[in-house]
């Protein structure tokens, strides 16, 4: 009797397992993988869209339509948005492979910041989506945009994200690094610039968002870039320049970077770069040195130091002088070495007349296969 | 009364009894409760409380030692006296209760917000509830063997994770130290000292049960070192991912380090819904014995052994539905920021309290 008990008590159970419950089945799941948000047009707050991917279309060999589909909608918040978009597809919407989020210019430059609230709450978010701002348009045309190599949008956008480390002309973080720096620095960063060319054909992966108080205040180009990731990036980078009777070119492979706030003996502060980077020299079209000669070496090596300490100069002025923002997050390294010290200045005031003094020391350890 | 297990049960036992049991879905909010007390000093509260931690452990098998056929509600009344010794064992026994219908309201929310919707969450609930009834209705050598088994279940994914973890932590967020000072870094300590609330009833109930109970320091210390290590690491983890910004806005920092980590190439996406693993076992294997500890203790001082199975199942049952009282996820939290207070009181204070008297009163075995 009572093994018979358990039998039908496990039945029983059974027969309410959760899994069977609420089984979910992918097919029936629309996945957002990115979701673009504007400024709203009228009355409301945003204007959402959302590239859905058609998991059908994904593994057909000559498809000729598009792998997902792109829908609209407009809310006061993007959950508004998202239920009206819900009531124009079949499957339910699912943001839990949400890779990617656009933010055009427009609400870059407002409100964008209440759209990431929404999104740290969500609970089916994992937080290594990537947040990008579109310069000069709105998010919505970079959907609009056909994939260079990828199924669809969003997976162009990870893997172009992915080269950060390969290529100095872009700045790009992750959702949480990026809402981390804002809220440490209040409200000023460095966020994820892209742009379309070609008639909105092509998606161009260059440049940085300059955010201050949480909102948008400028752009910085390729060449800008370049020289702020000397301070801020981590990657490979490739320095040209002329010397002699032709160009050359060095990639930095390793770099370490050093940035110590200095107080003279009348108590006025300034900052010291220290960059010292090591690389190969990938272009040499002038034949002005012989890299079998050492002294050779140490001369080219350091031309490139001064042409690395101009490009980090040009970079601390443009952040001083003419955004006047700390993006560079020069007063972070003021504020972990004397926090104190940091809270005692009015440090939005003072940025911009800090002097800042820069060292480099450009090594070239290697020069390919032809000296 | 008590389970004959003395010859089966090796103390070295009691390391994954501790690990097993004490590691549960706090190890995934500790590091919010102890960073915003400490800030980015959240590491320092960590090691300094693990400094703490070894010498309670120590405390516990010292009071332990005095009474080594004993366990703590049989010679409770010995060390506090009648009135006093009934008021500490009512009051450890509602500390566990309400450890039971929190621990258990707490996964039904979380349990909803990740995974189960639409399903009612008593149905969850319930069945957590009846299997960890079914679990340790059958003794303290089942519970003991079950520790055994998921251990490594537990153990592994957490090393996994931190490991994955290690390329994304950035060490500019723990700078500065110290910088509101040492006050905030010893309130994270009281934090951190919160998440052992089973490490007393592990101790002080299962002591008499172990076959050379003399031995059972090593053994316990390697445990609680495990355990001070992966608190470490999740802390450690969670502010040089996240920063101490994104942690005191994140609810679940645990869960939300892990999702910032990129596996090119990988083909699951959403991998970390694995750490869901080790933490339906730790919650599991805290309840039930918590459960264990809540009902042993209950049926030993009314004398109602024979009825051990039935109030087994009452309690896992009323814990479901008491449940209900509590409106909202906010009320969750709420009780659990006092529950981690109180849980000073009953997992270091009184035990320390005890063994003062012990020793100043010479009660007990006091060769030890």
């Amino acid at each position: 009797m009572k093994k018979v008990l358990l039998t039908v008590f496990a039945l029983f159970i059974m027969a309410l397992s959760t899994g069977c419950w609420e089984a979910v089945d992918i097919s029936n799941q629309a996945f957002v993988t990115t979701l673009a948000i504007d400024k709203g047009e009228g009355n409301k707050k945003f204007i959402v869209s959302t590239e859905i991917v058609k998991p059908g279309m994904l593994f057909e060999k000559e498809a000729d339509g598009k792998a997902y589909l792109m829908e609209s909608a407009e809310g006061d918040s993007i959950a508004e948005a998202l239920e009206h978009i819900q009531t124009r597809i079949p499957r339910l919407l699912s943001l839990s492979h949400l890779r990617v989020m656009l933010v055009g210019e427009a609400l870059a430059k407002d409100h964008f910041f209440d759209a990431i609230e929404f999104i740290q709450k969500y609970p089916e978010k994992a937080l290594r989506l990537r947040l990008m701002f579109i310069k000069d348009t709105e998010s919505r045309a970079v959907l609009a945009a056909r994939p260079a190599i990828g199924r669809y949008i969003a997976e162009d956008l990870v893997l172009m994200s992915r080269l950060e480390n390969k290529s100095a002309m872009m700045h790009t973080n992750k959702l949480i690094d990026f809402i981390g720096d804002m809220r440490s620095r209040g409200g000023q960063g460095m966020g994820t610039m892209l742009s379309l060319e070609e008639e909105g054909q092509k998606i161009i992966y260059k440049g940085t968002a300059v955010f201050d108080k949480y909102k948008l205040v400028g752009w910085l180009d390729g060449s800008e870039t370049k020289a702020a990731n000397w301070i801020v990036g981590d990657g490979y980078d490739t320095v040209l320049l002329n010397a002699g009777h032709g160009i050359y070119a060095y990639c930095v492979e390793d770099r370490n970077l050093s940035i110590k706030p200095v107080w003279n003996e009348q108590g006025a502060l300034s900052f010291t770069i220290r960059l010292k980077t090591d690389g190969i020299l990938v272009d040499e079209q002038g034949y002005d040195y012989d890299m079998r000669r050492p002294q050779h070496i140490a001369q080219v090596e350091k031309i490139f130091s001064e042409e690395v300490a101009a490009q980090i100069r040009s970079a601390v002025e443009k952040s001083q002088k003419e955004i006047g923002v700390d993006y560079l997050g020069l007063g972070e390294y003021l504020y972990r070495q004397d926090p104190q010290k940091f809270k005692a200045l009015d440090w939005e005031k003072v940025y911009p007349d800090i002097p800042v003094n820069v060292e480099v020391n450009c090594l070239i350890t290697r020069f390919g296969l032809s000296p | 009364m008590r389970e004959h297990v003395k010859e089966t049960i090796d103390p070295k036992v009691i390391a994954s009894i501790l690990m097993v049991g004490i590691v549960e879905f706090e190890i995934f909010t500790i590091p919010r409760k102890i960073v915003e007390v400490a800030g980015r000093d959240a590491w320092l509260s960590v090691l300094l409380g693990g400094v703490i931690l070894f010498a309670v452990v120590f405390m516990l098998i010292a009071l332990a030692k005095r009474f080594p056929q004993r366990n703590m509600f049989e010679y409770a009344f010995d060390v506090w006296g009648k009135p006093l010794g009934w008021i500490i064992i009512i009051g450890t026994f509602l500390y566990w209760a309400v450890f039971l219908v929190m621990a258990l309201n707490e996964f039904s929310w979380i349990n909803q917000i990740l995974f189960l919707r639409n399903v009612p969450v008593i149905i969850p609930k319930l069945l957590m509830a009846l299997g960890a009834a079914a679990l340790i209705s059958y003794g303290f050598a089942v519970l003991a063997r079950f520790s055994q088994l998921m251990l490594f279940f537990m153990i592994i994914p957490f090393l996994g994770v931190f490991i994955l973890t290690l390329p994304n932590i950035y060490w500019g967020n723990f700078f500065p130290v110290l910088e509101n000072g040492f006050i905030p870094v010893l309130e994270g300590i009281i934090y951190f000292m919160s998440i052992f609330q089973c490490m007393t009833g592990i101790i002080l109930i299962f002591y008499p049960f172990f076959n050379r109970s003399a031995s059972l320091l090593k053994p316990a210390l390697f445990g609680m070192g495990v355990i001070f290590v992966l608190t470490m690491l999740e802390t450690v983890g969670a502010i040089g991912v996240l920063g101490i910004e994104n942690i005191n806005e994140s609810a679940w920092p645990g869960v939300d380090t892990i999702t910032v980590i990129e596996l090119p190439g990988f083909p699951v996406e959403r991998f970390e819904l694995w750490l869901t693993l080790p933490w339906i076992i730790g919650i599991f294997a805290t309840w039930a014995l918590t459960l264990y500890f809540l009902t042993y203790g209950f049926t030993q001082v009314f004398h109602l052994t024979a009825q051990r199975k039935a109030i087994i199942y009452m309690a896992a049952v009323g814990a479901c539905f008491f449940g209900y009282i509590i409106p909202n996820y906010s009320y969750v939290i709420m009780i659990r920021d006092i529950f981690s207070l109180s849980s000073i009181v009953f997992v270091f204070i009184l035990p320390a309290l005890a063994l003062l008297i012990c020793t100043l009163m010479k009660k007990g075995d006091s060769r030890v």
